[in-house]
C-alpha cells in the first residue's frame, strides 16, 4: 500500500516509519533519535526543535519583527486568536508554568529517518484550522503563588487572525445547546443571530455561526431526540429564565473572562496547593514509624522452626550494659518490656536470662561503635547435620565462639537497628517517658515499641510444605518457600570443539574443579560476607583470570584436561548447593539436564570426571599461613600439596582434617573422591565474625585504592595476599595440566582484586559489574543471603557474569549480532567491555558459564523421607509485613478507663436503638399512643409477643438466624490473625 | 408461615416432614422444628393432633441437642488436639491458620 518511507542511505522502502527505525537500527547501527518535536518555519519550511530557535530564526532570517508583551488579560477575545494546550503544566519550586501555543499552529512528531519531505502535513481539501507550519506565537503563563503572569509572544506568521478558525467558547456553545434543546430550529436561532449584529466592531467568532456549528453542538451534547417543547418542569423553566436574563444583558455577546474570573481561578489553584499534604491520619499521629529496623526470618528445616516469633509490643527499656538489664528485670513494675540493648551484648546469657524472667515480649539490639573481639552466631560445628561425622570434634571446634542463637528458637521477636537517629529517637523518648520512677512506672503512660514480623509457617518443613500444599484447603496459602538460588559453574576452555554451528563435544576429558561458597548469612535481614565467602568468591575468579592467561587451549588438549570453576550456592543451609549439583551430576543432568550419554551438544560430567577438587574456602584472616585440608592421603592430593609448597613455604598441610566446606556433600556420598580445601584457618577460624554483620571489610583488612594501578596498591595489602594465594593456586594447577613448571612471567592482577573486592563489600558499581553490564544498583553491598528459590539474587547474576566474563574468549567486534550468534548449550555471547581500564571499549565474547538450580534434592524427589536427614530441608517462612513502630502507651489507669467508656457508650447506644424501636414500632402500630409509650418506659407486651412471635412462627428466620450466628462466630475466629 | 393460619391437619403433617428430613444429617431443622412447634405441642388447648405433634417435637428436641453435644464435643477435640494430630488434623481442615502450630 503505502511504502512511500525511504531509508536515507540505502533507499530501501517500508511501509511505516518504526520498521525502518527497526532497520537502521540494526542494519546502518545508528540509535534513532525518538519522537522529536519539529516546528516548521512557517516561511521557507525550515525546522526546529524549540520555539526559542524558531523565533530566532524568523527576526534574523525573515527579519519578522517579534515582540513579547507581558500582560494580564481583561477579555478573552483580546487574544483574537486562540491558544491551546498541547503539554501538561510544568511545576517546580512553588510556580507551575502552562505553555499554550497558536490553536493554528502545526507541531509534528515524526522520527528523524523519515524523509524531510514526508514530514510536512497536508492540507485538508476543506481547509482546517490546522496550518502545515507553526506559528511562533506562543503564551506561556505562569501560575505562582499569588498571582497569574502571562508572556505573549507577537504577531502571528504565516496566518491571518481570521474569526472563521476560533472556536467557539464553551459558554456560547451551552447556551446555543440550550436554544436547540428547548426546539427552537436552526433557521430561527441562525437569524436571531445574524439579527443581533449591530456594527461592525462587535462581530465575534458567534456572528459567523453557521448550520454546521449547529449540527456539531448537536451531536456534543447529544441533542438528538432529547427535544423538547417548553414545559414547566425545573430544567424547562430555568432554560426560559436564563434566556430572558441574557437577553437583557445582549444575548450572544461573547462572555469576558475578567480578572476577578482569573483572580478565583488563581485563589483556587492557591487553595489547593497550600492544602496539600494536609490531611494526615490519626494513626500516623500516634505511631511513630522506626525505619531501617531489620528483623529476622524464620527458617525451617524437617525438625525445627528457628528464629523469631511472631511480633509484640512492650515498653521500651533503653539498657547502655547488663547491669541495667538486670535492673530492670528484677524491677520492672510495667512489663512486657522491650530492652534496646547494644549489639555487643547479645549473647547467649543475655538471651537466656531474658527467656527466663518471663518479662520481656521482644528484644531490639542497635549498633554503636564498640569494638567486638567476636560476634558470630553460627553453630561451634556449622553445617552439622550434613558434615561428616569426626570432621568437628568437641575438644576442636571450628566456630568456637558460635552461640547457635542463629539456630536457635526464640520466643520473642529480636531486631537489629543501624541508623543513629532512629536509636537517639528512640533513647530520647525512652528519657522522656520512661527513665525514672520506676516502681510507679504503671501509672503514667511509657513509650513503647510494637515488632511486627508475623511469620506464617510454624513447626517444620514437611508441615509448612504439607500445608502449602493440600487441595481441601478453602484459603490456600503458601507458608514457606524453599532456601536455594542458582550455583554457577564455568570451564576455563569451551567442552565442545569444532566451528560456531557444528561443535562437539569433547568426551572423555577428566576435570579439575576450583570452587567456592556463594552464600552468608546473619542474624538479621542483612548480610556482609567479608571473610566468608568474599574472600574465597574473588581467589576464584582471580585463579580464572589468571589461568585463562597462562594456560593455552592446546594445553587442556593434550592433557585432556580442563579446568571446571564451581561456585556453590546455600551452603550455609547444610550445603544446598553442592547437594544438588553432586545429585544432578549422579544423575547425569550435570551440566544440563536430560542429555544422554552420546549427544551432539555437550559432555556429560560426572563426579569419577573430577580428578582434583580444590574448595577455596575463607582466606582473609590470616596472612602468615595457609593451610590445606584433606582427608585422604591420594597421590592427587599429596602431589598438589607439594606443588603448592614448592611455590610458597607459607602452605602447611593439615591431614584427615576438614572445615565445614562443599567437599563434605561430595566426601559423604563418595569417600574416596579427591578433594581439598585452602583456607587460613588449621584447627579453628581466624574469622571472629563468621555469618554475622561484622564479616566486613574491616574484618580482613580491606581498605579500597580507587582508580589504582599496580604500583599504587601496598604489598602488604589484601590485595596483594589474595593475588598471590591465586598465583600460587593457578601455577599449581598449570603444573598438574601441563606436567612443567610455568615459566613466563605473567602475574595475577592485583588491580582486579582491588576491584572484586570493592564490588562485593562496598559498591555494586565498580569497575568490573559495570564491564560486564549495564544495571545501576543502590550503593550497598548486594546480599550474599541465598534467599528463597523463586527469588534470583543479584549477587548471582552479577558474580555469574563476572566469571564468564574472566573465562571467556573474545570472539571479535562488539556487534548487535553478538547476541544473536547461533546459541547451543555450550556457549553464550555477550558484549562485555575489554577489561576494567577500558570500559567503554566492548568486544563480543563467548562465554562458556552457566548456572544450574542450587535447591536441595530434598524439594524435588517426590516423597522424599524428610526424616532421613539426606539432603537440606530449610525453607524460609513466608511473612506479611516486618516493620517497627513506637508509640505512647497509656497508663494502665487511661486504658480502663478507655474501655469503660467504651463499654458504656455500647450499653447507651443500646438503650438508645431500643427506645428508638419502640417508637418506632408504636408510631406504626397505633399512632395516637407514640408519646405514652415512650414516656411511660415500658414496654408494650405486644411488642415482645409480636417481635418474638414473627421470628418463631418462620422456620426461614428461625433458621437463617442460627446460620448467621454460627457464620459470625466461624468468621470472628478465622480473622484472629 | 403463621401457624395460627394453618389448620392443625397441615400443622401434623409440616411437624411430621420437618422431623423426617433432619434424619438426613439436617440437625438445624430438627432444632427450627421443635421451637416452631413448641407452642402447638405445648401450650394450644388439645387437639386431636397435638399429641403426635408433641411427639415429634420432643423427639426433634432430643435429636438436635445429641447432635449439639457431638458437635460441641467435636469441635472441643479438634481445637485442643489440631497442633498434636499434624498430618491428619491438617487434611481434615478445611481452613488452616496461619503462625501458629
Amino acid at each position: 500500500m503505502g511504502d512511500n518511507i525511504t531509508c536515507n542511505i540505502c533507499d530501501k522502502q517500508y511501509s511505516n516509519v518504526s520498521n525502518l527505525n527497526k532497520h537502521v537500527r540494526l542494519l546502518h547501527n545508528i540509535e534513532p533519535q525518538v519522537k522529536k518535536r519539529c516546528l516548521v518555519c512557517p516561511t521557507c519550511m525550515g525546522m526546529f526543535a524549540t520555539y526559542v530557535d524558531l523565533r530566532d530564526h524568523l527576526i534574523t532570517t525573515h527579519k519578522v519583527e517579534m515582540y513579547k508583551e507581558e500582560k494580564c488579560f481583561n477579555n478573552y477575545a483580546e487574544m483574537k486568536c486562540a491558544y491551546v494546550k498541547t503539554t501538561g503544566n510544568k511545576s517546580w519550586k512553588n510556580t507551575e508554568k502552562v505553555y499554550y501555543i497558536c490553536h493554528r499552529s502545526h507541531v509534528q512528531r515524526s522520527y528523524r529517518y523519515a524523509p524531510q519531505e514526508e514530514q510536512h502535513k497536508m492540507e485538508k481539501s476543506q481547509g482546517s484550522a490546522k496550518a502545515s507550519v507553526t506559528c511562533p506565537s506562543t503564551l506561556d503563563v505562569t501560575l505562582g503563588k499569588q498571582q497569574l503572569n502571562a508572556v505573549l509572544y507577537f504577531p502571528h506568521v504565516g496566518h491571518t487572525c481570521s474569526l472563521a478558525h476560533i472556536n467557539l467558547t464553551k459558554t456560547e456553545r451551552k447556551h446555543i445547546a440550550g436554544k436547540i434543546s428547548e426546539g427552537v430550529s436552526f433557521e430561527k436561532i441562525l437569524d436571531e443571530i445574524r439579527d443581533s449584529i449591530t456594527d461592525k466592531t462587535s462581530l465575534g467568532r458567534i456572528n459567523l455561526l453557521d448550520r454546521q456549528d449547529l449540527r456539531n453542538i448537536t451531536r456534543d451534547f447529544s441533542l438528538k431526540g432529547n427535544i423538547q417543547l417548553h414545559q414547566n418542569d425545573v430544567k424547562g423553566v430555568f432554560i426560559i429564565l436564563s434566556v430572558k436574563i441574557l437577553q437583557k444583558n445582549n444575548i450572544f455577546q461573547i462572555p469576558i473572562m475578567n480578572k476577578t474570573i482569573k483572580c478565583t481561578l488563581s485563589a483556587c489553584i492557591i487553595l489547593q496547593i497550600l492544602s496539600r499534604g494536609h490531611g494526615e491520619r490519626t494513626k500516623d499521629k500516634m505511631y511513630e514509624r522506626i525505619t531501617g529496623a531489620r528483623g529476622c526470618y524464620r527458617r525451617l528445616n524437617a525438625t525445627h522452626q528457628i528464629a523469631d516469633r511472631d511480633g509484640s509490643t512492650g515498653v521500651i527499656y533503653y539498657a547502655e550494659n547488663i547491669e541495667q538489664l538486670d535492673f530492670i528485670l528484677h524491677n520492672g513494675t510495667a512489663p512486657p518490656y522491650i530492652p534496646v540493648i547494644p549489639v555487643k551484648n547479645l549473647s547467649i546469657d543475655v538471651i537466656k536470662k531474658l527467656i527466663d524472667s518471663g518479662l520481656v515480649s521482644g528484644l531490639m539490639v542497635h549498633a554503636n561503635n564498640d569494638s567486638l573481639d567476636y560476634f558470630t552466631h553460627d553453630y561451634q560445628c556449622p553445617n552439622p547435620l550434613s558434615s561428616i561425622d569426626g570432621t568437628c570434634r568437641k575438644d576442636s571446634m571450628w566456630n568456637p565462639h558460635g552461640t547457635a542463637l542463629l539456630f536457635a528458637d526464640i520466643p520473642f521477636p529480636i531486631f537489629y537497628l543501624e541508623e543513629e537517629e532512629e536509636v537517639w529517637k528512640i533513647r530520647d523518648c525512652f528519657k522522656k517517658f520512661n527513665d525514672f520512677h520506676y516502681e510507679a512506672q504503671s501509672d503514667r503512660p511509657l513509650c513503647s515499641l510494637e515488632l511486627k514480623s508475623f511469620m506464617y509457617a510454624t513447626i517444620d518443613t514437611p508441615t509448612c510444605k504439607r500445608r502449602s500444599s493440600i487441595m481441601t484447603n478453602l484459603n490456600p496459602v503458601k507458608f514457606c518457600d524453599p532456601l536455594g538460588d542458582s550455583n554457577i559453574w564455568a570451564s576455563l576452555y569451551p567442552l565442545v570443539e569444532g566451528s560456531r554451528n557444528e561443535t562437539v563435544p569433547l568426551r572423555n576429558y577428566k576435570y579439575i574443579v576450583v570452587s567456592a561458597r556463594m552464600d552468608t548469612t546473619s542474624m538479621f535481614e542483612k548480610t556482609v560476607g567479608g571473610n566468608s565467602p568474599v574472600t574465597g568468591i574473588v581467589t576464584l575468579l582471580t585463579v580464572a583470570k589468571y589461568l585463562k592467561g597462562i594456560l593455552k587451549q592446546e594445553d587442556i588438549h593434550e592433557a585432556k584436561l580442563n579446568v571446571l570453576f564451581i561456585l556453590f550456592n546455600g551452603e550455609t543451609y547444610d550445603y544446598i548447593g553442592s547437594q544438588r549439583l553432586l545429585y544432578d551430576m549422579l544423575k547425569g543432568d550435570f551440566p544440563v539436564k536430560g542429555l544422554d550419554e552420546t549427544n551432539s551438544i555437550l559432555p556429560i560430567i560426572r563426579p569419577d570426571d573430577i580428578e582434583l577438587f580444590i574448595e577455596l574456602s575463607q582466606l582473609g584472616n590470616n596472612r602468615d599461613e595457609l593451610y590445606m585440608h584433606y582427608l585422604q592421603n591420594r597421590t592427587e592430593i599429596l602431589n598438589f600439596y607439594s606443588k603448592l609448597h614448592n611455590y610458597s613455604e607459607k602452605m602447611r598441610d593439615v591431614p584427615h582434617s576438614l572445615p565445614p566446606a562443599s567437599l563434605h556433600t561430595f566426601m559423604k556420598m563418595l569417600p574416596s573422591f579427591p578433594g581439598l580445601v585452602i583456607s587460613d584457618h588449621e584447627t579453628s577460624y581466624t574469622n571472629h565474625f563468621y555469618n554475622s554483620i561484622f564479616d566486613d571489610m574491616h574484618n580482613i583488612g580491606f581498605e579500597y585504592y580507587p582508580n589504582a594501578t599496580e604500583q599504587d596498591i601496598r604489598e602488604d595489602s589484601l590485595q596483594y595476599f589474595i593475588a598471590n594465594v591465586s598465583e600460587i593456586v593457578g601455577k599449581s594447577v598449570y603444573e598438574t595440566i601441563t606436567g612443567k613448571k610455568y615459566s613466563g612471567k605473567q602475574t595475577a592482577d592485583v588491580v582486579l582484586v582491588n576491584e572484586l573486592f570493592q564490588c562485593y563489600l562496598e559498591d555494586p558499581n565498580c569497575k568490573v559489574h559495570k564491564a560486564t553490564q549495564k544495571g545501576k544498583l543502590p550503593k550497598v553491598p548486594v546480599s550474599l543471603y541465598v534467599g528463597v528459590d523463586h527469588v534470583a539474587n543479584y549477587a548471582t547474576t552479577l558474580t555469574s557474569l563476572t566469571l564468564g566474563w574472566l573465562t571467556a574468549d573474545d570472539v571479535g567486534e562488539s556487534d548487535i549480532n553478538c547476541s544473536n550468534h547461533p546459541r547451543n548449550y555450550a556457549f553464550k555471547y555477550y558484549n562485555m567491555s575489554k577489561s576494567i581500564q577500558e570500559l567503554n571499549t566492548t568486544r563480543c565474547y563467548k562465554i562458556t558459564m552457566n548456572t544450574t538450580d542450587a535447591i536441595s534434592p530434598a524439594f524435588i524427589i517426590p516423597d522424599y523421607n524428610w526424616t532421613s536427614g539426606q539432603y537440606s530441608t530449610w525453607t524460609e517462612s513466608t511473612w506479611a509485613e516486618m516493620n517497627v513502630r513506637m508509640f505512647l502507651k497509656p497508663s494502665s489507669a487511661h486504658e480502663k478507663m478507655t474501655i469503660a467508656i467504651g463499654s458504656l457508650s455500647v450499653i447507651f447506644s443500646f438503650i438508645f436503638v431500643y427506645f428508638w424501636l419502640l417508637l418506632f414500632l408504636s408510631n406504626v402500630g397505633a399512632g395516637t399512643s407514640k408519646f405514652v409509650t415512650l414516656y411511660s418506659l415500658v414496654p408494650p407486651r405486644e411488642f415482645y409477643t409480636r417481635a418474638i412471635g414473627n421470628i418463631m412462627n418462620d422456620p426461614a428466620y428461625l433458621g437463617s438466624g442460627i446460620m448467621c450466628i454460627i457464620l459470625m462466630m466461624v468468621l470472628s475466629r478465622n480473622s484472629d490473625h | 408461615m403463621d401457624l395460627a393460619k394453618v389448620p392443625n391437619e397441615k400443622k401434623l403433617t409440616l411437624c411430621q416432614w420437618y422431623f423426617r428430613i433432619g434424619f438426613l444429617f439436617l440437625p438445624f431443622v430438627w432444632a427450627v422444628n421443635a421451637i416452631w412447634f413448641f407452642n402447638e405441642a405445648f401450650r394450644k388447648p388439645a387437639y386431636e393432633e397435638q399429641k403426635r405433634i408433641k411427639k415429634y417435637v420432643i423427639f426433634s428436641a432430643i435429636g438436635s441437642s445429641v447432635w449439639l453435644i457431638l458437635i460441641i464435643s467435636w469441635v472441643t477435640t479438634f481445637q485442643l488436639n489440631r497442633a498434636k494430630w499434624g498430618a491428619f488434623a491438617d487434611y481434615i481442615s478445611f481452613i488452616i491458620p496461619v503462625g501458629t502450630p
